[in-house]
């Protein structure tokens, strides 16, 4: 066997104790019973309405930007005739 | 319930359905309590993030679209999110040592095999978090879920050949910093 095929087997042997070691220390762990329990109840407490599933983000951003801008536009047709209300007012009240 | 297949379950569970989404969380709580336990290194802190992994993945599952990688990559993609923000906020803040620490039980051990094994899993711990996002999560797949390198591939987004590849440079670079701390026989 050549140095480098001895180097390369004993990389091989290390690397492979390696693997054994992890095996035996990398074990999986169980989560606490109480945190368990505690996040499902809360989970199935603060599950989102269903309503809310049917719209994705972008939808949802639309549908909210939309809402907005018909409020301004309502807030604002309402205020001009508010103003010409008041306008027409003190006119009818400075000619009489 | 439990029996539908999970193509089913996701199906229901993106429409709003609770129950379903509650299949799921039983499904995959302890997968990705493990990974997350593995990649910070304490408990109350990996049930804080596997917590914030299950609202993220109840508040956007309807926006969770089938494209061929199991449903679970989604949830370690979150799960790999939040441990990375937790990463940055930690560097960031001082640690507050903790009192009360609950402890955590390990499958597989024997009592006695647990007190031995304490220390030098906790060394391991160490050093795993030293490695790289990529080498840890490689590390946790396949020593914690016993995963193929195909289905690593599928949950990080590379090829069988690439995941081999990374898998050997993880061990050779986990050889290396263990140095003198361990005696791998």
């Amino acid at each position: 066997m050549s140095l480098k095929e001895q180097l390369v087997s004993t990389s091989k042997d290390h690397l492979g104790s390696l693997e054994t070691k992890l095996y035996s220390l990398m074990k999986p762990v169980t989560p606490r019973p109480e945190f368990v329990n505690t996040l499902r109840q809360r989970i199935h407490i603060t599950g989102q309405p269903a309503w809310v599933s049917r719209f994705n983000n972008i939808q949802f951003i639309l549908i909210l930007v939309t809402g907005v801008l018909s409020g301004v536009v309502v807030v604002t047709m309402l205020a001009r005739v508010l103003v010409n209300i008041l306008v027409s007012g003190k006119k009818s009240s400075e000619i009489s | 319930m439990s029996d539908l297949e999970e193509a089913e379950i996701l199906a229901l569970a993106s429409q709003g359905d609770r129950d379903s989404f509650g299949i799921l969380y039983e499904r995959y709580v302890e997968r990705i309590f493990n990974y997350v336990y593995y990649r910070t290194g304490n408990v109350h802190d990996a049930e804080d993030i596997t917590a914030r992994v299950f609202y993220r993945a109840l508040h956007h599952i309807h926006n969770y679209r089938d494209r061929g990688v199991p449903f679970s990559a989604w949830l370690y993609r979150i799960a790999h999110n939040l441990v990375a923000n937790w990463h940055r906020d930690r560097s960031r803040k001082q640690e507050i040592p903790l009192t009360e620490v609950p402890t955590i039980k390990y499958k597989g051990d024997a009592p006695e095999q647990t007190m031995v094994h304490t220390e030098e899993r906790e060394k391991l711990l160490q050093l795993i978090q030293n490695l790289t996002p990529d080498r840890q999560n490689l590390l946790i797949l396949k020593f914690i879920e016993h995963m193929s390198n195909s289905e690593i591939g599928q949950i990080m987004g590379r090829s069988e050949g690439a995941v081999k590849s990374l898998y050997h440079r993880t061990l050779l670079a986990l050889r290396d910093e263990i140095g003198d701390e361990m005696t791998v026989e």
